[in-house]
């Protein structure tokens, strides 16, 4: 595969207490972006990118740990999120379930569904979980065509807006703490993962599947888990989609929608969470930018690819500080000449 | 008895690979398997450690039979192996490497590796890097942990193969050509160490090996295979002098050798 980068430091990090930091930067975040919203410093068009900006993270870090960790090619993201969102849509609105509730109820059904594909699929060696995603996702397009009661091909409507988190002052933008608690969930349950037995076990998977297996890891048990773990968590990113714009159709499980989160995860690194998080927020402002010439938007995605594919192909995060280092201008560099270029 | 194979039996196509094999190794033997290139040496191991299905025989592991099962469960149950195209997972550090391996003994579950948050889980990390640098340092790889597997040089990468087949715990180890592309001295040095991991850990080891200072100086034992089939076996002295070697190796008279000239 091209540039992955590694996902693993130099030196070996056990970090109980990370939790706190995420929780932290929670508290701080959470409360401060409420408060610019309710001043009115934020507008509701900055709240809308925002909102965006955390579903993607989560689509895309998800999508990650599929393809960048486990090295498992999928192209079926947008179909999980596209159940997730309909099953936590039809949670809030027909069986009138609280917003967090209707949530994880469509996570698990995204999650039993990427089981279930994942079960036979991933025990075969290749490329099958390419062909057998592409076309889950057609299918779940098809399917949700023809349930009339979801709305049939105009999609399902009138999606209650769920309320604040905490009522600190405005009752409206509703969804940015929610957005917000799940995005740092999502980041600290994958960055964890990835730094513990499990994680590294989906790494070995991704270096060499024979190796992996030989040293005694049961690689179908690690790809299936993986599998469900991002079809989990893109069954959030979904149910946040659907209620944030009220609607969801069942178009947005199309083919091109998955390739839109797998260039966020090519364009942030392979394997580099951060680097998907960071590319799920430039592309968002990107797409935001140029919502008057939308025609445009798949020919900027191909030519930034290609541009990527070749100057970082370890992706903006890793490849960008390789670029910043390579950069040091010779006036730069210590007298003596000793330099740390590679 | 450690390991026994019966009637082992495997083809590819019309090519028949290994024929009817009959190993024995008891507990702590030092045995090299050898032959000319494409005898099935490596087709062996790979029967051994479950990538292979062999097509007729058994495989007795302590008395178990390890047909049909998966190399995993093979690796779970004592047998261990290197590969002879290095195998390592190449963009991740030595470390890690270890550790990977390591993972059949970790005692935590799901939970504790999604959320980081019991003692047991920052006991086991420590305790698994811990063990890992042991491995490291007995294979002369403590310089490393740091590095990039696939970064490093030949004969380490060689050794640090070794340290991950160890970190699985195994009764047998199977060594696939451990000293090949390395100078005489590394390979003094392999054969110091692989002599220092037989006592230590008390391991049984089989190992395919084309440099006879290694398997003579080593083994205790040898298995000579050619086109798949058991030529010769015995003390590297019976070996030296059986006359079926000798032609595998040297080829059976000059005069058909010109005619094919």
């Amino acid at each position: 595969m091209v540039g992955i980068s590694t996902t693993t430091s130099a030196s070996p990090r056990i970090t109980p207490w990370r939790a706190l930091t995420w929780l932290a930067a929670f508290l701080v975040i959470y409360p401060t972006g409420q408060w610019l919203l309710t001043a009115g410093i934020i507008n509701g068009y900055l709240y809308l990118i925002l909102v965006q900006i955390c579903i993607f993270i989560i689509a895309a870090v998800s999508l990650n740990l599929i393809n960048g960790i486990t090295g498992q090619f999928s192209l079926g993201h947008a179909g999980f999120m596209t159940v997730g969102g309909y099953m936590a849509a039809v949670a809030t609105t027909f069986w009138g379930l609280p917003f967090p509730v209707a949530l994880l109820f469509g996570a698990l059904c995204a999650g039993v569904l990427g089981f279930l594909v994942g079960m036979p699929t991933l025990r075969l060696k290749g490329d099958y979980l390419a062909i057998a995603t592409l076309g889950m996702g057609e299918i779940i397009r098809v399917v949700f065509e023809n349930i009339e009661p979801l709305g049939g091909a105009s999609g399902f409507t009138a999606i209650p807006r769920p309320s604040p988190l905490l009522h600190i002052g405005s009752k409206h933008y509703g969804m940015w703490g929610w957005s917000l608690l799940c995005t740092v969930l999502v980041l600290f349950v994958i960055r964890q993962f990835i730094d513990s037995s499990h994680g590294r076990a989906c790494v070995a998977v991704r270096e060499d599947e024979l190796a992996a297996e030989t040293m005694g890891i049961n690689t179908t048990y690690f790809k299936v888990l993986a599998f469900t773990i991002g079809a989990m968590c893109a069954g959030v990113a979904g149910g946040l989609l659907a209620h944030d714009i009220s609607t969801i159709a069942p178009d947005s499980a199309g083919f091109l929608n998955s390739v839109a989160i797998l260039v966020i995860v090519v364009l942030g690194g392979l394997g580099s969470l951060t680097g998907s998080a960071v590319a799920a927020a430039l592309l968002t402002i990107v797409n935001a930018l140029t919502s008057s010439f939308t025609n445009w938007r798949m020919i900027i995605y191909a030519l930034l690819l290609i541009v990527l594919m070749i100057f970082l192909p370890q992706g903006v995060w890793q490849g960008g500080a390789l670029l910043w280092r390579r950069l040091r201008w010779p006036w730069a560099r210590p007298v003596g000449g000793a330099t740390d270029a590679p | 008895m450690h390991l026994e194979t019966h009637g082992l039996t495997m083809a590819f196509g019309g090519v028949h690979a290994v024929t009817n094999l009959e190993l024995r190794l008891a507990d702590g033997d030092l045995t090299a398997l050898i032959g000319p290139n494409g005898a099935g040496k490596t087709t062996v191991f790979n029967l051994l450690s479950g990538i292979y299905r062999p097509m007729a025989g058994t495989i007795l592991f302590n008395g178990k039979n390890l047909v049909g099962r998966k190399p995993y469960q093979i690796t779970r149950r004592g047998v261990a192996r290197t590969f002879q195209n290095i195998r390592l997972f190449t963009n991740i550090s030595a470390l890690d490497n270890v550790r990977i391996a390591l993972h059949r003994h970790v005692r935590y579950g799901l939970w504790e590796a999604l959320l980081h948050c019991t003692p047991r889980f920052v006991r086991e990390e420590r305790r698994l890097i811990d063990e890992a640098e042991v491995l490291l340092a007995l294979c002369g790889l403590r310089d490393v942990a740091d590095h990039m597997a696939g970064s490093l040089p030949y004969g380490q990468q060689r050794r640090l193969e070794i340290a991950r087949a160890l970190a699985t715990g195994p009764q047998l180890l199977l060594l696939d050509e451990p000293a090949a592309g390395m100078n005489p001295q590394e390979t003094m040095q392999l054969v110091t160490l692989l002599r220092e991991l037989h006592r230590r850990f008390a391991l049984t080891i089989l190992l395919i090996e084309h440099d006879m200072h290694v398997v003579m100086n080593l083994c205790t034992r040898i298995y000579v295979l050619e086109y798949g089939e058991l030529i010769a076996e015995g003390s590297p002295e019976e070996v030296r002098n059986n006359p079926l070697v000798i032609e595998a190796y040297m080829g059976e008279k000059v005069e058909r050798h010109v005619e094919r000239a």
